[in-house]
């Protein structure tokens, strides 16, 4: 889920936003405050991320790191679902100090677990909503159910404010205020990850980069069929 | 066999040539040899087929022992990965496994790696970070310690990582293969590497062979071949790895021979997605599959050869028992060939040989019983049931061999001709028949009396003086004078009886044979009972023996020849006809005189070759005339002999056509006494060659004393007054009133009349005045050969027409040309 900041609303945002499954007058009520709350005071950044073939990359995280960073705040908590046996969504960027919950929507237990660095937690045996988990370190989070081995999901906690996820079509924008910025990427699947770059805002950019993945072999999920069982 | 046959004929079968000795190949030998044969190919074709089959299917058994068992060794061995990899798989599952991982934990990650091993007996547990390192390592509980060290199986680790596992058999540290699974520890995604696996060892060779049946080796393809562990005894692995190095396509199963033993082998290859080229050598001695095998073949050929043994032995038997009795049949039909019909060594068996002898014995009664009708048949006359003359001369060559004194009566009927014409040949063949029944009762003891032809019989009698036998032939003619009664029909026969005794007449059969019947002729002629052959004609005779010899001779070389003397139709003075008369140019003596051998052919008989030979040259002359333009009639002779041979108009009619001319231009002559010595038969024959188309005269009439009422029945046209009445005409009043008579007697008997021996004109004259219709003579023309007739004819002819057209004066004609020199007629 993409974050929106309040400073740097723009359509593309809110759009992002719309995605979130938003009900209608809500996301109009967003694309408006979005425009009047400083549209004119940044600039876009537009990236298409391909994998090493040339294909559109999904899934790949873009942030902008400010030399100086913006002052703290509560972002906004995030949830991931689980939902017929599988983690929605796949990849999550957050900033951190984000809390993220993980609401059961399946009809059975799930027990979501990290062993990842940046944060190492687990939700024991439960169902419907659970109890929120705060993202306090940045980096990557590798998400698994311990009792469905091929459920997988991915939170990055990013170290700022200004990041987004590639689309199907492997694009991604950023507002930004017009400033210097060290612009980094992440995959999930990443072979290794791209050097950081340096970017200056001083008006709409474009920019495009090819991220090498090696995607394993997914793990069988089982068909849900309860007579099977 | 008449009862007055006192011998057994001679044996009639010709003796049979000996059959060549005993074949070669006999048919035992043959159909022995021919089972043998028979049993020893089947033998040999069932024993082979059998040994193919059995080596098919012990090579199959081999290939299939090796199959099945490489089959067991990767179940096993697929079976021990499977545990490995579940292990693997639930130990990376396990949550607390990885919190200890996550957390650097490494006494748990040690201690839940043993545990987890020791479930399965796992030789080797091992962890490694994402970054190859060792984290944790259960062999370092017994010493070996990897901790630290770089993961040991990149291979595996690269494979595990693209494809999620992976398993594969490696040599470790301590020198031994391993048997491995490679997993990743996802949680979800890879946090550390986990290898399981078991040591491949002695032990467990022992248990794959235990399982499998087959010798297993566990080697190193590469390099040296070295053999890690092997269930084949230490000695014996040097000599595998040479075997492996040395075999080229060690990827399908193969035979080797080491150690003085060959192998059936088969590789497996042990390495899935990595390490080394390790594989297990999987082999079973060809040997102990065989075994079994070998020994059955050894079995089938043992029974076989005894099978073939026993069945030589048997068609050995059997053959000499089929062909026992064919051996014995074999001399059975020899001695039949010898002609021995005695009842041999019988062949008694019920089956078709026994047949077959019982045919033979049927045959061979058949063949006696045949043969001694033949033999009957051969020296007996049916009609009449005594022995033939085939039998009497055998009977007198017998006797004369045995220089043993001996008689023949020499027997010839009156009259049988005219009895045979007048009562029927039935009747007549009865007639033979009493007169045989009355002969032989009249004869007693030794004597063979035989029908010897036709009308004659003979009588051998053996050891009696001749006074008895002549005794006998009186005795013999009265009985038949006596008149035979046949269906109360008294029948007059009499006979004819000629006697010769040997050695007295005769040394040899034919001649003591012949000397009775000329004595018969004589007794015939003289109408005399009997007579005894008289050796002064027999001398005489003698002469004439070489005579006939030479007679025959003069035939073949065609040493007769006929002379032609005309005959002048004395009203006209035309030449009306000729006589032939026959000669002999005898290569030595010249012309012979026919007055020199014609009695003589007629006595022996030899006349019939001799008339024979006249009717073929008149026939050819006839003809030749004919074909000239010129034809003429021939007037021939023929004896009283002549007249009995039954064929003489088909002899002449043969002659005739032979030579195509007319018959009409023949004309035979008989002379009266011949026409007189059996009237019916004269008068049978002569009215058959009438009826050929032949004319018949008399010849030399008026020397016989014929009666004018037979003269009468003879069917001729003409008769020819003897020249001794014509010659004597002019001298002797008498001789010309019988010319005269008889010229006219003739003519009221509606018969022409030739004059012979016309030799002056005075005759001439009174002849024509007389009326004789026909002149010869030599005042005509001697009998001339038929160049020199020609000549005469040529010159007759016209100067009969020069004459006649100036006088009619024969003597002119007479002394036109003149009269060769002949030795007179007949």
């Amino acid at each position: 889920m993409t974050f929106i900041p309040r400073l740097t609303p723009s359509i593309l945002a809110a759009r992002a936003a719309a995605r979130a499954a938003l009900p209608a007058f809500a996301r109009i009520a967003v694309l408006g405050a979005a425009w009047f709350s400083g549209a004119a005071l940044a600039d876009t950044l537009s990236l298409k991320i391909t994998d090493q073939a040339g294909a559109p990359l999904a899934n790949a995280v873009v942030m902008a790191i400010a030399p100086k960073p913006p002052p703290p705040r509560k972002p906004r908590p995030v949830a991931i679902e689980q939902k017929d046996r599988e983690f929605l969504p796949f990849v999550t960027a957050i900033e951190v100090g984000t809390s993220v919950t993980f609401p059961n929507r399946d009809p059975l237990l799930h027990h979501v677990y990290s062993f990842s660095p940046a944060k190492v937690f687990e939700i024991k045996l439960y169902n419907g909503d659970s109890r929120s988990v705060l993202f306090d370190k940045p980096g990557p989070v590798a998400l698994g159910c311990n009792i469905h081995d091929w459920m997988e999901a991915h939170i990055y906690v990013a170290p700022t404010p200004y990041f987004a996820k590639t689309d199907a079509q492997g694009q991604a924008r950023l507002t930004l205020p017009a400033g210097a910025y060290t612009l980094q990427t992440w995959h999930p699947y990443q072979n290794a990850a791209l050097p950081a770059a340096e970017l200056k805002m001083a008006g709409p950019q474009s920019l495009a980069y090819s991220l090498a993945v090696t995607v394993p072999p997914r793990k069988v999920k089982p068909p849900n069929d309860p007579n099977q069982y | 066999m008449t009862p007055t046959n006192t011998e057994p004929p001679p044996k009639l079968a010709a003796p049979v040539p000996a059959p060549g000795g005993r074949p070669r190949w006999t048919l035992a030998v043959k159909l022995a040899l021919l089972f043998s044969a028979l049993l020893g190919l089947v033998q040999t074709g069932v024993y082979l087929a059998s040994s193919l089959a059995i080596s098919r299917i012990a090579t199959g058994e081999v290939s299939e022992r090796l199959e099945v068992g490489a089959k067991v060794f990767r179940q096993v061995f697929d079976q021990d990965r499977r545990r490995l990899q579940l292990t693997a798989s639930v130990l990376s599952a396990d949550f607390a496994f990885r919190e200890a991982i996550a957390t650097n934990d490494v006494p748990t990650m040690l201690s839940v790696l043993s545990n987890h091993g020791q479930r399965i007996n796992a030789d080797v547990m091992m962890l490694a970070g994402l970054n190859d390192i060792v984290v944790a390592d259960t062999q370092s509980l017994r010493g070996v310690r990897n901790a630290g060290n770089r993961f040991p199986f990149p291979d595996l680790s690269a494979a595990a990582e693209r494809d999620g596992q992976a398993s594969g058999t490696v040599v470790m540290k301590d020198g031994n293969p391993y048997q491995l699974v490679v997993l990743p520890v996802l949680a979800p995604r890879p946090i550390a590497r986990l290898a399981v696996g078991f040591r491949i060892d002695a032990k467990q060779a022992r248990e794959l062979k235990a399982v499998t049946g087959l010798d297993v080796s566990f080697v190193h393809l590469d390099g040296d071949g070295r053999v890690y562990t092997s269930t084949l005894a230490a000695a014996e692995l040097p000599a595998l790895g040479e075997v492996l190095r040395r075999h080229e396509n060690i990827s399908i199963p193969f035979q080797a021979d080491f150690n003085g033993e060959a192998y059936e082998m088969r590789v497996v290859p042990l390495t899935d997605s990595g390490g080394s080229r390790i594989a297990a050598v999987l082999q079973s001695p060809l040997a102990e599959t065989l075994a079994p095998f070998n020994l059955l073949n050894t079995t089938l050929f043992t029974a076989g050869s005894i099978a073939l043994l026993l069945g030589i032995l048997g068609s050995v038997w059997v053959a000499r028992h089929l062909t026992r009795p064919v051996a014995r049949l074999t001399l059975l039909v020899d001695r039949i060939g010898r002609g021995e019909f005695s009842l041999g060594e019988r062949v008694r068996s019920n089956d078709e040989i026994g047949h077959l002898a019982k045919r033979f014995d049927a045959m061979r009664e058949g063949l006696a019983e045949r043969e001694s009708r033949i033999l009957d048949l051969t020296y007996m006359d049916p009609l009449t049931g005594l022995p033939n003359r085939t039998r009497l001369v055998e009977a007198v060559h017998e006797r004369l061999r045995q220089a043993s004194p001996c008689s023949i009566l020499y027997l010839n009927l009156d009259r049988f001709a005219l009895i045979n014409q007048t009562l029927g040949h039935a009747f007549g063949d009865r007639v033979l028949n009493a007169v045989g029944r009355r002969i032989r009762d009249l004869l007693q003891g030794d004597a063979l009396v035989a029908r010897a032809g036709g009308d004659e019989f003979a009588v051998l009698l053996s050891n009696q003086d001749p006074a008895n036998a002549e005794a006998l032939a009186r005795a013999l003619a009265a009985a038949l004078e006596r008149p035979l009664v046949i269906d109360d029909h008294p029948v007059d026969v009499g006979a004819a009886i000629g006697v010769a005794h040997a050695p007295a007449h005769a040394g040899a059969a034919d001649e003591f044979l012949r000397a009775a019947d000329a004595a018969m002729q004589v007794a015939k002629a003289r109408r005399a009972p009997f007579v005894v052959f008289e050796p002064e004609k027999k001398r005489a005779g003698e002469g004439q023996l070489s005579l006939l010899t030479e007679m025959r001779h003069a035939i073949s070389n065609n040493e007769f020849a006929l002379y032609y003397q005309p005959k002048i139709n004395l009203a006209s003075g035309q030449l009306s006809g000729v006589e032939a008369l026959i000669r002999w140019h005898h290569p030595t003596l010249g012309l012979r005189a026919p007055d020199s051998f014609i009695p003589f052919a007629e006595q022996t008989g030899y006349i019939r070759q001799l008339t024979g030979e006249v009717i073929r040259m008149a026939a050819q002359q006839a003809a030749e005339w004919r074909r000239a333009g010129e034809p003429l009639e021939i007037a021939f002779n023929l004896s009283p002999r002549d007249l009995l041979v039954p064929d003489l108009p088909r002899r002449i009619q043969e002659a005739v056509a032979r030579f195509g001319g007319v018959i009409g231009d023949l004309c035979c002559e008989v002379t009266e006494s011949s026409a007189m010595e059996d009237p019916e038969i004269a008068v049978e024959r002569l009215g058959a060659l009438r009826e050929l188309g032949l004319t018949i005269a008399i010849d030399d009439f008026g020397t016989g004393y014929s009666s004018l009422s037979y003269l009468q029945r003879l069917p001729a046209s003409g008769l020819k007054i003897d020249q001794s009445f014509v010659r004597h005409m002019n001298a002797r009043p008498q001789a010309a009133t019988i010319v005269r008579s008889t010229i006219e007697l003739a003519h009221s008997l509606g018969l022409s009349v030739t004059a012979e021996g016309v030799e002056d004109v005075e005759t001439l004259t009174h002849l024509k005045a007389w009326g004789c219709d026909y002149g010869q003579g030599y005042f005509f023309g001697r009998p001339m050969p038929a160049a020199d007739f020609d000549r005469w004819r040529g010159i007759y002819g016209p100067a009969l027409a020069v004459v006649n057209a100036n006088t009619g004066r024969h003597a002119t004609v007479a002394h036109l040309f003149p009269v060769g020199k002949a030795s007179g007629d007949e």
